[in-house]
């Protein structure tokens, strides 16, 4: 499914993040999610993860989902943090900052694993498993 | 000990209203919200670096300031292309003196404001809009 990605902080993101928390299970909790409109979340077949493509089909992320009424129907939300990194458009437009909200990513389900914020740092950064 | 009408170093917004408790080992911020509460309650966490460390064969090992200064001052100098990435929920007054130092080494200097408040502001203009911080906004509405 084609949608539009909105990343930004949520609450909890900005207490965990700044309160040195970043290596927890509750950041990866509160972070490696995809936040999916109740209407696109039956169309995928209500998935516990999906898998998040970036527009070039060069990256992409497996995250829980949450459905929730607060997303339109063809946008979803991923809180600010390592895995919507992973997938928002660099393009920076010449702000100095990417597209954070509004890339185009492709969302399907998967059974891939969710992988800690370390373990996306070794994987996508490091280039290992 | 209490202090008032402290800048929350965390977001944009600035709230400046922030009273804060501290003592016997222990920080409370009134006024602030989740996140800036939890920034607060860093400089009093575990994880916190209460001391100098220097890498010497891949382990940092603890260090005397001035030592640790000495070290820090001969890598700055030494740089062929110095760049200064001024860090972000720092006070005003941490950037001016990182300013100087930037000056001093003919640095590139640096900061959040390029890759955070600096497209947001950019944005804002762009669009007529006028920009406020939470504090000021609190002032008016008060006032």
């Amino acid at each position: 499914m084609e949608v539009l990605l909105i990343t930004g902080s949520t609450i909890e993101e900005g207490r965990l993040a700044k309160g040195g928390d970043k290596f927890t299970d509750d950041y990866t909790m509160e972070c490696a999610s995809c936040w999916i409109s109740p209407v696109d979340f039956a169309s995928l077949c209500s998935p516990d993860k999906v898998k998040v493509t970036s527009r070039d089909g060069k990256h992409s992320i497996a995250v829980y989902t949450k459905c929730t009424n607060s997303v339109c129907p063809g946008h979803v939300f991923m809180p600010r943090a390592i895995w919507s990194n992973v997938v928002i458009d660099p393009d920076t437009l010449s702000t100095g900052s990417p597209l954070y909200k509004g890339a185009p990513v492709k969302v399907e389900p998967t059974e891939e694993e969710v992988l800690s914020a370390e373990d996306v740092v070794l994987k996508v950064y490091v280039g290992r498993q | 000990m209490i202090f008032k009408n402290i800048v929350c170093p965390v977001c944009g917004a600035a709230c400046d209203d922030i009273q804060v408790e501290f003592g016997d080992g222990k920080i409370e911020a009134k006024n602030a919200c989740k996140m800036g509460n939890a920034k607060f309650q860093e400089v009093v966490s575990s994880h916190r670096l209460r001391q100098p460390l220097i890498k010497a064969g891949g382990k940092l090992t603890p260090a005397a300031w001035d030592e640790a200064l000495e070290k820090a001052a001969d890598i700055l100098v030494s740089a062929k292309r110095p760049l200064l990435f001024l860090g972000s929920e720092t006070s005003c007054e941490a950037h001016e003196v990182g300013l100087k130092i930037g000056e001093y080494l003919g640095a590139i200097v640096d900061s959040n404001a390029t890759i955070c408040h600096g497209p947001t502001a950019m944005g804002i203009q762009e669009s007529g809009k006028v920009g406020a911080t939470e504090g000021q906004k609190k002032i008016g509405a008060t006032s």
